[in-house]
């Protein structure tokens, strides 16, 4: 298992070196630049190559990228932002927790809703509550996710007063963000539960538990459930790594003071080394998201655990049988 | 010969249509799709005012018979501004999706079909781009060519490509095979001909079932983009960007962002009921 994991770990580098390469080519090459957008229209040329030198931005592009890579390599230096002249990798830091913490939450509320109400309509399919569940699953992957999070706001803040309409400080604020993005997720993972378990309980051994007397519930949420996972976990994992980067939008709803927002504020100030950073740092986030799905899928299913924790070949491992 | 191929290819039309019929829901989303279309080429004759008659004694008034969704800060009647919203919403979603298929199929066959180092090339760069979240990827794009109705189209295309790419490359890989592959090859066809007239038709369904969900997100990217303020600029009637600038007034005024979100829900609910629908009729081993 951790060789498996070391071995992931190793393949996240290339995939993060591109990354790094193609946003930090597609930035370099964007007209305007951060001489013009920070010392304004005011500053004299001499002043401005007097800044592109400061900031190594007069070098060659490859030099430039190499510089980059090795700041981020040896120290984790992901540059400085432009308007605070903070380390961006102190500022995306500050930020990270109220991001991670909506992601998590959004995620779990999304779970706990999705796979409940996707098994119970693969249950009762064609029944009326599964007709109505999946037109609202339907409803919920339709729905701007920002539009949602107005909708919320203008009836339980603004008509009943329930909750706060902006901020991330009490459990209070907490409960419209993670309504508006754990309903928007819950929607797909109502979908593939569903599938999923449709396709499982017409399996033979689901009719064998039946048939020796097991209880119902046992028979779903055991033996069913169990052999569901794999394509759930998936639709799990997308959706977090999604949430981890794009809750960009919720957080602008509710003003929310996330990764999200950062970005989307570093942006329109074409503060680039923030840009940069914020891509690559969500990119490595979700690479570990990945990870994490890739290890759950070997708790849920032995036949993908034994891949793993039995690195012999059959040969070996028949041999050892025979003797 | 080639009259009964054209007469094969017209029954299989008709069974995929009378497949297609059976299922409501899907033809609800197609008729819904016929309006908007309708309200996207001519607009002005079914709009009752045009979308930027700004009359500031008129400003944020309720839903009512002169004006069925109200009207917004600047006076403007918000229906007629969702109906010619329809126009640029369609338009952003056909053509991105133009753009992502065309890059996609190309991209997916070379890697399906000629496998080994393109293939690994391929769809490494295809990784680097799936860890990159979408709306981040059309963000630093957009950030990158400055914002035009062409790039964010062009960004929210791009974003798209590494589905195309997979979908496409895992098609080619199941008919790769066959022995219609192995015959046209006997018969002395380039691999150009091979792909384009022997390998594309066959994988046909699939693409098509991608191309019309993928309608569906890019409609949701670009109404996001233009929230939050990286699309298409007022006082162009955009759905995203009318929901930015009506959200400063949800505290007095509902209506203002209410109307232009359920067009943008209304609109891409029917994309994926189509979708689903021609996914059902044009494979029928899927449904179960």
């Amino acid at each position: 298992m951790i060789k498996f994991i070391f071995r992931r770990l190793l393949m996240m580098i290339p995939v993060l070196i591109g990354v790094s390469f193609v946003i930090f080519s597609m930035l370099y090459f964007a007209p305007g630049d951060a001489a013009d957008v920070i010392l304004g229209d005011l500053a004299t040329p001499e002043d401005k190559q007097l800044f592109r030198a400061e900031h190594g931005l007069d070098k060659p592009f490859l030099v430039q990228y190499f510089n980059y890579m090795k700041g981020v390599v040896t120290e984790g230096d992901l540059g400085t932002s432009y308007v605070t002249r903070q380390p961006v990798t102190i500022e995306i830091m500050e930020r990270f927790p109220a991001t991670l913490q909506l992601s998590a939450m959004s995620v779990f509320l999304a779970v706990v809703i999705g796979v409940t109400v996707g098994i119970i309509s693969a249950t009762r399919q064609y029944s009326f509550i599964d007709h109505l569940a999946t037109s609202l699953s339907m409803i919920g992957v339709s729905m701007p996710n920002f539009w949602q999070g107005m909708m919320l706001i203008i009836i339980f803040s603004v008509a009943l007063r329930w909750f706060p309409p902006s901020g991330f400080s009490t459990p209070m604020h907490w409960v419209l963000p993670a309504v508006t993005v754990g309903t928007n997720a819950s929607a797909n993972i109502m979908r593939m539960t569903r599938s999923s378990m449709l396709e499982i309980i017409r399996q033979d051994y689901i009719r064998t538990a039946r048939a020796k007397g097991q209880t119902e519930a046992v028979v779903i949420w055991k033996h069913a459930l169990k052999n569901a996972l794999i394509p759930i976990i998936t639709v799990v994992g997308l959706s977090f790594g999604r949430l981890l980067g794009g809750a960009v939008l919720t957080e602008s709803i509710f003003s929310i003071a996330g990764v999200g927002k950062l970005m989307v504020d570093a942006i329109k100030l074409k503060n680039f080394p923030m840009v940069q950073g914020g891509v690559l740092f969500i990119a490595f986030v979700m690479s570990i998201v990945n990870l994490v799905v890739d290890v759950l899928y070997s708790f849920a299913d032995p036949r993908i655990r034994s891949m793993y924790t039995r690195p012999r070949t059959r040969k070996a491992a028949t041999a050892k049988e025979a003797a | 010969m080639s009259d009964t191929v054209s007469m094969k290819k017209r029954g299989q039309f008709k069974e995929t249509w009378r497949r297609f019929t059976k299922n409501k829901g899907a033809v609800i989303g197609l008729g819904f799709i016929a309006l908007l279309a309708v309200c996207a080429l001519i607009p002005s004759v079914i709009a009752p005012y045009g979308f930027d008659d700004q009359l500031l004694s008129r400003r944020f008034q309720s839903p009512s018979g002169a004006h069925l969704f109200g009207t917004d800060e600047y006076g403007r009647d918000i229906f007629s501004r969702v109906v010619y919203g329809c126009r640029i919403s369609l338009t952003l979603g056909l053509v991105s999706v133009t753009i992502s298929c065309a890059l996609g199929i190309v991209l997916g066959c070379v890697a399906g079909y000629y496998g080994k180092v393109a293939d690994n090339v391929i769809m490494r760069v295809i990784d680097v781009m799936l860890s990159i979240p979408n709306i981040l990827l059309a963000v630093s794009i957009v950030a990158a060519l400055g914002t035009s109705f062409f790039n964010l189209m062009l960004a929210i295309g791009i974003g798209a490509v590494p589905g195309y790419a997979r979908v496409v490359r895992a098609a080619i890989l199941s008919v790769k095979e066959q022995e219609y592959i192995e015959a046209a090859r006997s018969n002395g066809a380039s691999d150009l001909r091979i792909i384009v007239s022997h390998i594309v038709p066959n994988c046909m369904a699939p693409i098509i079932v991608q191309a019309t969900m993928s309608i569906a997100s890019a409609v949701l990217s670009a109404a996001g983009m233009s929230f939050i303020g990286l699309g298409i600029m007022p006082p162009t009637p955009e759905w995203g960007s009318m929901l930015s600038s009506g959200r400063a007034y949800i505290r007095d005024y509902w209506y203002v962002v209410t109307f232009p979100g359920l067009a943008i829900m209304l609109t891409v609910f029917s994309i994926n009921l189509l979708g689903d629908g021609l996914r059902d009729a044009l494979d029928p081993r899927l449904k179960s």
